[in-house]
């Protein structure tokens, strides 16, 4: 501020000289002393001009900050007032976060971690010659994950039956229940009840949200000829080469043993030897090979031996099985396509079954080769711009089954053809209906239709 | 078909490590399809 002043005042100087300067000045070049108290005056009432100016810029300034002053005192109020207000509301979160906090840290169960999956059934069938019912069925499936390397992995089925009137009961079955450890990044082993890793279905296909139709191709079914489980150990793993892929699974297991007795099964293989009723192991495994990821071609093999008590004979057992599925979204149709093909032989070396005719059969002994297979081909159209078109499912499998036609079974040859529809009312819950025909030698033939709901949970 | 919402992070570890044992996946692809599922979910 004396800044400007001074500068004001040697302004006002200059300009009172340059006035003067115009003016006719004495001669001698001197400033009266009148003119001298003049110029002082002026120069007085000036400076005094400016004060007074200065004064109220400074007034003026005062009270604006005031004014701010005031605001800032009345935000402070405010902000004051919204954290009382808003205490308790703080407060209840802050307690709730420390609950959520508490939940997860018991939620924690040291470095294992646990999974509940599996999936859930509920059908009905109509097949000719039988009475029609509706079935249901649960699948939990039980997953501990032990460490970086090791798993343990569990499937229970609780299945309704009814044996007989008045005999209705729950089915408890245990799938499968093992442990395995990854060695490295190509090998794994474990040991347990297993599904078999012999062609596809078994492993990959046969859980009702994953399988396209509702029940089983011909040789997973009541005239088995393959392994849907077995007891024992594995190694297994994959190995990436280029751009293509190759997997294997390998494994020892109790393996079947041979029905002698009941002339309706005399010759057939029960898989479901659990508990080895010898010291005879079967070995076998299952070798794919992937070209593309969207194809895999594979071959698999069991072989045993069996002796059942009291039959006095020791029988060589090889299975053998060819597998190949592609699986692609292609643009061309606007959807995925699947195409699943199994082909399956059974080559059991040949005995003399009721040797002494005591079960009223024998003594009988036949060629004892079983084979059979199925070609599935499924198309959902998943790039149609309609949902209700998108969550559709168009399914058609046609399956075979050979059995020997000496056998006293009396099943010798059976052949299906099934349509089907499913609709995938959400991602892992489909709704399938299907109609079978059924064309059997030897027996009647017995067409069906077939509905279930699944879903995977 | 699963959602990825459907399991949490330290879930999907659990299933796909099941998938890698089932399935015969290599080490990478195990990898790769946890992440994939953990950045989806």
């Amino acid at each position: 501020m004396k800044i400007q002043i001074l500068l004001a005042a040697v302004f006002l100087l200059t300009w009172v000289g340059v006035v003067y300067a115009d003016d006719e000045l004495p001669d001698d070049r001197y400033v009266s002393r009148e003119e001298y108290e003049k110029l002082k005056s002026d120069f007085e009432s000036v400076v005094e001009s400016l004060k007074a100016e200065l004064q109220d810029l400074k007034k003026g300034l005062s009270t604006e900050q005031a004014q701010k002053d005031k605001t800032i005192e009345a935000l402070r109020t405010d902000v004051e007032t919204m954290k009382q207000q808003r205490a308790p509301a703080v407060a209840d979160l802050q307690a709730e976060l420390q609950s959520v906090r508490e939940l997860a840290e018991q939620s924690v169960a040291g470095s294992s971690k646990f999974l509940i999956a599996g999936y859930g059934t509920a059908g009905f069938t109509d097949r000719e010659g039988k009475d029609s019912t509706f079935s249901a069925s649960v699948n939990p499936l039980f997953l501990w994950k032990l460490g970086d390397n090791i798993l343990f992995e569990s499937e229970l089925e609780f299945e309704v039956e009814k044996e007989d009137v008045g005999e209705a009961e729950t089915h408890v079955g245990l799938e499968y229940a093992n442990v395995s450890i990854i060695l490295n990044d190509y090998v794994t082993v474990g040991a347990g009840k297993f599904l078999t890793p012999f062609a596809i279905f078994s492993e990959r296909l046969h859980p009702t949200w994953i399988n396209k139709l509702p029940d089983f191709p011909l040789p997973y079914g009541s005239h088995r000829i393959a392994p849907m489980s077995s007891v024992g150990v594995f190694v297994r793993g994959g190995i990436s080469v280029k751009s293509t892929k190759f997997n294997y699974a390998f494994y020892a297991s109790n393996g079947p043993t041979l029905f002698t007795e009941d002339p309706a099964k005399a010759g057939s293989l029960d898989f479901k030897d659990f508990e080895d009723l010898n010291n005879n192991k079967a070995t076998g495994g299952r070798v794919g090979f992937l070209p593309i990821p969207e194809i895999e071609v594979a071959y698999s093999f069991q072989f045993g031996r069996s002796d059942p008590e009291e039959f006095g004979q020791d029988v060589a057992i090889l299975l053998q099985a060819l597998d190949f599925s592609y699986v692609r979204y292609l643009e061309s149709v606007g959807g995925i396509l699947d195409i699943r093909v199994e082909w399956i032989w059974s080559n059991v070396e040949d005995a003399v079954f009721d040797p002494n005719g005591t079960e009223g059969f024998g003594p009988l002994t036949f060629d004892n080769d079983r084979h059979g297979g199925w070609v599935q081909v499924a198309y959902r159209p998943s790039g149609d711009s309609n949902e209700l078109i998108r969550n559709l499912e168009f399914v058609s499998r046609w399956d075979y089954l050979d059995l020997p036609n000496d056998a006293p079974e009396d099943l010798e040859e059976r052949q299906r053809w099934t349509w089907g529809i499913n609709y995938w009312i959400y991602p892992s819950t489909v709704f399938k209906i299907a109609y079978q025909l059924d064309d059997r030698v030897g027996e009647e033939d017995a067409n069906a239709l077939l509905l279930q709901l699944a879903t995977g949970f | 078909m699963r959602f990825p919402p459907s399991y949490s992070d330290a879930q999907w570890e659990v299933a796909v490590h099941h998938m890698r044992v089932r399935a015969n996946l290599t080490a990478v692809e195990h990898k790769r399809i946890v992440e994939f599922l953990k950045e989806a979910n």
